[in-house]
């Protein structure tokens, strides 16, 4: 499953008789960081999703068999409407000078001191004993 | 699905036995940035899709990939993986301005 940002809408006449009756989006795949990344997708739509809205898709055919025939060839489905603001929290962070893992970056005040000293040394020493 | 525009056809002289019969597209998968443009190139590395709606060359499609493209030839066991579902009559494609391409990772 993943989240997508709907950008647009299809219409088709001549299509797999199972899709008869399907509504076609066009959504766009939403990475970590709420930015779009791939092709775009055609997702079948049963919940009214509208444009600019983030839908939870499923790449499970079993959702869309059920629905429309067993020999439905077509599996992205949008199975939620995702509330708005969409929002994803993330904590900067830097790798460790073995490259295995990485920690937090440490908040810094204007006069660049260290603000959650306790928390990063903890994370460091958690690096260390990793080894 | 996947959207992608049809380049031409494959024709097999010999194919295993579950194969013969399947008409077969060249499909060039389009990219968000040539939807949006909407000037009829594709942009993504060429799909080979079984097909039984027989699309017109140039024409744009919607082409399934993975496993359940195979589900319409049941229950019949083709190696398919690659299926031509749909043929696109309008595609309306507006990603919001405000976010626009700078959002667009450059895929590899």
């Amino acid at each position: 499953m993943f989240l997508a940002r709907i950008d647009g809408t299809l219409t088709s006449t001549v299509k797999h008789e199972t899709l008869e009756g399907c509504r076609f989006l066009i959504g766009q795949r939403l990475d970590a960081d709420g930015g779009a990344i791939g092709d775009p997708l055609v997702l079948v739509d049963t919940l009214g999703a509208g444009r600019g809205t983030t839908v939870l898709v499923t790449t499970d055919n079993e959702t869309l068999r059920n629905r429309v025939g067993k020999t439905t060839p077509a599996r992205m489905v949008v199975c939620g409407l995702v509330d708005e603001p969409l929002q994803i929290h993330r904590t900067p962070v830097q790798p460790l000078p073995d490259g295995r893992g990485s920690v937090p970056v440490p908040s810094r005040d204007r006069q660049g001191a260290v603000l959650n000293r306790g928390a990063t040394s903890h994370s460091r020493s958690v690096g260390r004993n990793s080894k | 699905m996947r959207l992608g525009i049809v380049r031409g056809s494959v024709v097999l002289s010999e194919a295993i036995p579950a194969l013969r019969g399947t008409r077969m597209v060249i499909v060039e998968p389009v990219t968000a940035a040539n939807l949006e443009l909407n000037n009829g190139l594709g942009g993504g590395k060429a799909v080979i899709a079984a097909d039984q709606l027989g699309p017109g060359i140039g024409q744009m499609v919607g082409f399934v990939e993975g496993r359940t493209a195979a589900n319409p030839f049941s229950p019949m066991d083709v190696p398919v993986d690659a299926y031509c579902a749909l043929i696109v009559d309008q595609v309306d494609f507006q990603p919001p301005l405000s976010i626009g391409s700078a959002d667009r990772k450059v895929q590899k």
